[in-house]
């Protein structure tokens, strides 16, 4: 049986996917439109929502 | 980016308005403000870093008092200060107003296009996206020791890391990993209240421990059925062989109840002589005197007198009455005479009767009257309680007689073992009982086990319906931690590469304009090291500038710099605050070779004697513009300075004064 690790090295890492690095410009960009945003607000809700989505991806691949 | 101009009114210094234009020309872009120590130079460059951030230089004075004193004694009670600029082909106006009341300030923009101006919205954020304040606090150069960079290089670590990381654009990263490491943080609190590890271990323990007393329960359970069993096979095993027995002697039961009954009817008999006795003892204690009495006066009474009663009882009489005695063998008590107490009696006739007799005689004569009243009642009574007693002993003898035959029998059986087998069956018959009794208990206490076990595995199970949550949990901090290292990697990766640049931008300059072989090495940390080539004042110093320039032509070549998780850099106008202060001669030379390429557009504030014609000279091209910070000290006249002041090649009167307060005029060197 594939380990943890293993199976996120799969999903997140493989170079199609490129799935961190996404999410990392995802939220780059969000942190961005906040920092110059007159109206700040917390950036946790995009941090969550941005994890939450590749963690459906993940699922989605292990059902595979 | 170019500042065109400046407007300020009542800032600081400079009472009313004052209107300052910069040379933007792309040959002649250095704007130089002589101005004497204590002159406004700084209040003068802090205009332009309020205007555009809101924020004032470290080192000026005062730093609550904007409004101009003057303006403020007529009552005006803000300030404000205005900057024209243009920006890649866009031409912008920015002011910025404070009020003293309230100590706020409004900031306004305006886009300008042929000479029309059009308010825009979000004005703060426009300026802080061109011009991040982190990177522009860099083009603000304080030649005393005092500007931005310098604190980095005067730390114990003497490291410019954290310059170089702002140059880069490292802040919403950095922002965004915080964001991450918080995430991180919630998501292990969370699972941190789960507590799985130690609350599962806690239960599976206690399972353990259940587990065990169930099982050691059932053990005794166990163990009390099969005692329980082995019991009731024995009480069974007995019973046969008294099955036996009986098929062997057909009475044996009736012999054995039969004796038990004679057992207790014996007992009984027994039981019902003493009570019948203690009636006849009490019958004989009421009428005892008066059967005696009676007896005696049937016989005696003719003989007795009140004068002869005193002497002796007749003789006749007295032998008599202990013959009778002596015959009956029982005395009216019913107690027994034996052989000793018959030759008492039998002494005792024809002697002297006791006083106690003569006594007694007395009263039965006294009380003669009341015994003949009850004489006809008494003898029935004791006579019916004579025969009761003497019915029960016969039957007593009778039980006893039949008893001993039985006893013949009984001790046969018992030769055989029967009653031991009938104890034995009793006996078991009690253990059975209580056994049982012990076992009901125990399992009742196993009932009790079983369901704390079937309570801890319920919630075990329920635990375990936590874990997947658990599970994702980890997979959340696993992805959050995996996009933190790849953005440290990122950063780390730009940290190295920049490095390379900064070292052999300084190094280039120094062997272009620096003779004495200096050179500069800096660590993977961004520790700066100087060679001890150098010699002179202002060693420190002129490094400090050498690295900011550096730092500025870093990030105007980074300005438009597109990437993924770096923001872009910025350009602004190298503004210096005299920057020659401390510097000795030869490097003021060196200065301006240095400064001239490094922005597009120079701000420079100086006092008359640290930029001298001869460094002047070098810089004598590129200078478009060129102002006198005049200050005024108002009060009593004294006297006139011995030396004017000389700015642009011209003379300028200075006048001493008893001063109470200083204002500052701006006047354009042609």
């Amino acid at each position: 049986m594939e380990t943890m690790e293993a199976q996120l090295k799969k999903v997140w890492f493989e170079p199609e996917r490129k799935s961190v690095e996404k999410a990392t410009t995802e939220l780059i960009s969000a942190q961005k439109d906040n920092y110059f945003s007159d109206n700040k607000k917390s950036i946790q809700p995009e941090v969550q929502n941005t994890i939450e989505k590749f963690l459906e991806d993940y699922k989605k691949e292990k059902k595979r | 980016m170019k500042i065109t101009r400046l407007k300020m009114i009542n800032w600081r210094r400079y009472y009313g308005e004052h209107d300052i234009k910069f040379a933007v020309d792309k040959k002649r872009n250095i704007t130089i403000f002589y101005g004497e120590n204590n002159g406004a130079k700084t209040s003068l460059m802090c205009a332009i870093k309020w205007t555009f951030f809101g924020t004032l230089t470290s080192d000026l004075s005062n730093p609550k008092n904007l409004v101009n004193d003057d303006a403020q004694k007529e009552n005006i009670n803000k300030c404000s200060s205005t900057i024209f600029f243009s920006h890649e082909s866009n031409d912008y106006k920015i002011t910025r107003t404070y009020y003293q009341e309230t100590k706020k300030n409004e900031f306004l923009l305006w886009r300008v296009i042929d000479g029309l101006e059009t308010s825009e919205q979000n004005g703060d954020s426009f300026i802080r996206n061109i011009f991040p304040k982190e990177i522009c606090e860099y083009f603000f150069f304080q030649g005393e020791g005092k500007s931005h960079l310098q604190k980095h290089l005067t730390n114990k670590n003497n490291s410019i890391k954290k310059p170089v990381q702002d140059i880069l654009g490292f802040q919403i990263a950095e922002k965004l990993r915080a964001s991450l490491k918080r995430y991180i943080s919630d998501i292990e609190k969370e699972n941190d209240g789960y507590n799985l590890t130690d609350k599962k271990q806690k239960l599976i323990d206690k399972i353990k421990i259940i587990t065990d007393a169930l099982e050691d329960q059932r053990k005794k359970v166990k163990d009390k059925e099969a005692y329980l069993e082995t019991i009731k096979k024995k009480k069974i095993d007995t019973e046969k062989k008294l099955d036996k027995i009986e098929d062997d002697f057909p009475d044996c039961k009736d012999i054995v109840t039969k004796i038990k009954i004679f057992k207790d009817d014996i007992e009984g008999k027994k039981k019902s002589i003493e009570l019948a006795k203690n009636d006849a003892y009490h019958v004989i204690y009421k009428y005892g005197w008066v059967i005696f009495s009676q007896e005696f006066l049937g016989k005696t009474y003719d003989h007795i007198d009140d004068q002869i009663i005193k002497g002796e009882l007749p003789g006749d009489h007295n032998v008599n009455f202990l013959n009778n005695l002596i015959d009956a063998g029982i005395c009216i008590c019913d107690r027994k005479i034996n052989s000793e107490q018959a030759d008492i009696l039998e002494k005792k006739k024809a002697t002297t009767i006791t006083q106690v007799v003569q006594l007694a005689v007395q009263d039965i004569v006294a009380k003669r009257g009341l015994i003949k009243s009850k004489s006809s009642e008494a003898p029935k009574k004791v006579k019916d309680v004579q025969s009761k007693l003497h019915k029960l002993r016969e039957e007593l003898v009778i039980l006893k007689d039949n008893y001993d035959v039985l006893k013949l029998d009984n001790e046969e059986l018992q030769n055989i073992g029967y009653s031991d087998l009938l104890k034995v069956v009793e006996n078991t018959e009690e253990e059975i009982q209580k056994e049982g009794g012990g076992l009901k208990v125990l399992k009742d206490d196993l009932e009790e086990i079983i369901e704390k076990e079937k309570v801890a595995k319920e919630e075990k199970a329920s635990m375990q319906e936590m874990t997947p949550k658990v599970t994702e949990n980890l997979l959340r901090i696993s992805f959050a931690q995996e996009v933190i290292k790849y953005i440290d990697d990122y950063l780390a990766k730009a940290n190295q590469e920049i490095k390379g640049y900064i070292l052999s931008e300084i190094n280039s300059y120094l062997s272009k304009y620096d003779k004495s072989n200096n050179s500069v090495e800096i660590s993977d940390e961004y520790t700066v090291a100087f060679s001890e080539g150098g010699s002179g004042s202002g060693h420190s110093s002129i490094y400090a500038l050498l690295i900011t320039c550096v730092m500025i032509s870093l990030s105007i070549k980074r300005k438009d710099v597109k990437d993924p998780i770096l923001r872009s850099s910025a350009e602004f106008p190298f503004l210096l605050d005299s920057p020659f202060g401390e510097l000795d001669e030869g490097k003021r030379r060196q200065l301006p070779q240095l400064l001239q390429p490094v922005a597009e557009q120079l701000i420079i504030f100086v006092s008359s004697t640290q930029l001298t014609e001869m460094e002047k000279e070098l810089l004598k091209e590129h200078i478009g513009k060129q102002y006198l910070l005049q200050m005024h000290e108002i009060g009593d006249k004294t006297e006139l300075f011995e030396t004017p002041l000389k700015a642009g090649g011209k003379s300028f009167d200075r006048t001493l004064y008893n001063q109470v307060r200083k204002t500052t005029e701006i006047i354009l060197i042609d």
